[in-house]
């Protein structure tokens, strides 16, 4: 925690680490029962096995479909209206010529989408966090799991350090925000 | 020492793989690893404030044909194309058959990445980011000679269809112009999966990182990283589909490469086998050269409880199953000209495989057909010198398939009148040899600065395989 920071704030948030993803889901178990406001998870992986609920495969699949439809649209435009080209008396609308360009437009939209949309909802970049001020805030990319409560007056912060003391944590940290 | 069933009982059983020799039921990972050694390990060799000797001695040469690279290009936009070996009726050369060579081997490091992601390959973990580093090199690699050999490189532009004054348009219907959309997406898209896998790492890197410059490059790479529920769960979801969107497209691009020679009616290649060819020949160059990457780099980095003899053991099969794919379609390539009747393809082959490039394509049937059958042997999947040696040759071997394809097809074109005979030139190699150094300069840099192995995956692989092994907690 900054000297800085200390001075002008109150604490009004603790940042509690466990040493393993049991031990944090536990503490969520409880938190929740004890009816406290949990923020935020800090982990070094992710804290449930699957991955559902995220809405990016369905913005990645739009956006590769539209890149596909419109690429072949385009191409379709060029060939038909904009600079037919007899060759040969071929067809001027030579539709498997234009799948692979398509899927490779198609593809780079998904992954454009998928990379510019993960970004967004992970409400990244973001260099500052206040949680960045405490010190044992370093191992949730190593081997910490963590969680952030908010704990607004200090009656409820001695509560909650008081529930979380009882969890076997390997740290309870104060910060502001 | 490596002969299954005499290790079981052998003292050493129990030793860490880091202090002993590869063995075929190494595990993925050392069971004594934990995420916090792990990460700590990783971490440090991208923060060491000094490099390694063995570092600089690779980098400089390296760095050296780089230049070597830059001069070429220089030299060849002042002079043109004509200081290359090209000529009528061989009138794609070194750049051409360089650039399938090189895509080949970005696109097995996509397909170590991408595919083995999909199938949820464990032993995939601890290699997809030098599998992903060699793809992005490799792609650079690739990505520039076709500009090199437009001949006016300033209108490369031409390629893209955009409103212009003549009222233009590409020709959507040449495989030339899908190729171009291919690597487009390609470079692209390996870039984009490269760096979003990245991400979580350099978040362990900064929060690792002492000094205030490594922390604010470090941090600003980690784009704000901090492992956040909603940004683990939306990150591994967008990961999961774009490996999923790279695998199709790694298969397309090469596929398309081949197209580039089908689509011609130049005896040897006007065939419709190229596209699964060249497929094979992809896989064939990626798995060689990601174990020559790995087998130096398991030592000199101190990682081999994580790069272990399973994964020597793994690769050299996948090198072995994808060498009697090359092997099946050298054969089909064969058999087809002489069940086809056309004359031009049978006159093109017999001087292919017997008159003066003859040592070419002998070299590649022995080089990628007959070396690699040496991995039947156990013993030998596991004995690195013997590896590192098949595996050089089928990097040169892969090189001489190109130049067989490319080279032997043209100086036979259908009109005796046409034929003729191609030699590179100074400038060929040197801007063969200034791409070798461009991509080992920036494998090295990659090894250097990055975390080299995929810090978050590992950590989930060595939670799984402890929770596997009974060992509960302490993840």
């Amino acid at each position: 925690m900054s000297a800085l920071a200390a001075n002008r704030l109150p604490m009004n948030r603790l940042l509690a680490g466990f040493d393993s993803l049991q031990g944090l889901q536990h503490a969520l178990e409880r938190l929740h029962e004890a009816g406290f406001v949990v923020l935020e998870t800090y982990t070094p992986g992710p804290v449930r096995a699957e991955d559902s609920g995220s809405r990016l495969p369905l913005a990645m699949f739009a956006a590769g479909m539209a890149g596909f439809v419109g690429c072949f649209g385009l191409m379709t435009y060029a060939d038909v209206v904009a600079y037919p080209l007899n060759i040969g008396g071929r067809p001027a609308f030579a539709w498997p010529a234009f799948v692979p360009i398509a899927f490779e437009v198609g593809a780079l939209c998904a992954m454009v989408a998928g990379f510019l949309g993960c970004f967004m909802v992970c409400r990244m970049p973001q260099l500052y966090d206040p949680v960045d001020e405490c010190d044992s805030f370093r191992r949730a990319s190593r081997d910490g799991w963590f969680v952030a409560i908010q704990t607004g007056d200090p009656d409820v912060a001695a509560r909650a350090r008081t529930l979380l003391d009882a969890l076997q944590p390997t740290s309870v940290e104060a910060f502001c925000a | 020492m490596n002969i299954p069933g005499m290790n079981i009982a052998s003292p050493d059983a129990t030793m860490s793989p880091r202090l002993r020799a590869p063995r075929f039921d190494d595990p993925v990972v050392d069971p004594r690893l934990t995420s916090a050694s792990m990460t700590d390990r990783i971490c440090s060799i991208a923060l060491r404030s000094q490099s390694y000797p063995w570092w600089w001695l690779a980098f400089i040469p390296s760095m050296a044909l780089a230049m070597l690279l830059v001069v070429s290009i220089a030299y060849l936009f002042y002079a043109g194309i004509g200081i290359w070996g090209i000529n009528w009726p061989v009138m794609w050369g070194f750049a051409i058959l360089s650039y399938v060579w090189w895509i080949a081997i970005a696109s097995g490091g996509t397909i170590i990445s991408a595919l083995f992601f999909l199938t949820g390959a464990e032993w995939r973990t601890s290699l997809n980011r030098i599998a992903e580093s060699m793809m992005l090199f490799g792609a650079a690699a690739a990505g520039i000679y076709p500009i090199l050999h437009l001949g006016r490189p300033w209108f490369f532009y031409w390629l893209f269809f955009y409103p212009n004054t003549m009222t233009l348009w590409a020709q959507f219907r040449s495989p030339l112009l899908w190729d171009f959309w291919a690597l487009v997406t390609y470079v692209f898209a390996s870039i984009l999966f490269w760096f979003l896998g990245l991400v979580p790492d350099f978040a362990s890197v900064r929060d690792r990182a002492t000094g205030i410059a490594r922390q604010r490059i470090y941090g600003i790479l980690a784009c704000g990283f901090r492992g956040t529920g909603r940004q683990w769960l939306n990150l591994r979801a967008a990961y999961g589909v774009m490996a999923a969107i790279m695998a199709p497209v790694v298969v397309s691009i090469h596929s398309i490469v081949g197209l580039d020679f089908a689509g011609a009616a130049t005896p040897g290649w006007h065939t419709t086998e190229f596209p699964p060819f060249f497929v094979f020949g992809a896989l064939l160059s990626g798995f060689s050269i990601v174990l020559l990457l790995i087998i130096p780099l398991r030592r000199l980095l101190g990682i081999e409880d994580m790069v272990t003899g399973r994964h020597l053991d793994v690769l050299c099969k996948l090198l072995l199953t994808s060498s009697l794919c090359v092997s099946y379609a050298y054969l089909m390539d064969a058999f087809t000209t002489f069940y086809g009747g056309d004359r031009a393809e049978r006159v093109m082959f017999i001087e292919r495989a017997l008159e003066y490039y003859r040592y070419v394509y002998w070299g590649t049937v022995l080089f990628n057909c007959v070396l690699p059958q040496v991995f039947w042997s156990r013993r030998l999947r596991l004995n690195q010198p013997v590896i590192v040696s098949i595996c050089l040759c089928v990097v040169v071997g892969m090189w001489l398939e190109r130049y067989e394809i490319v080279v032997t097809s043209l100086h036979r074109p259908n009109l005796p009148s046409a034929w003729g005979t191609y030699h590179a030139t100074f400038w060929d190699w040197s801007t063969l040899l200034g791409t070798v150094g461009m991509f080992l300069s920036g494998i090295l840099l990659a090894v250097r600065y990055l975390p080299i192995v995929s810090m978050h995956e590992m950590r989930t692989l060595i939670a799984t395989t402890k929770a596997r092994n009974g060992v509960s907690g302490a993840a």
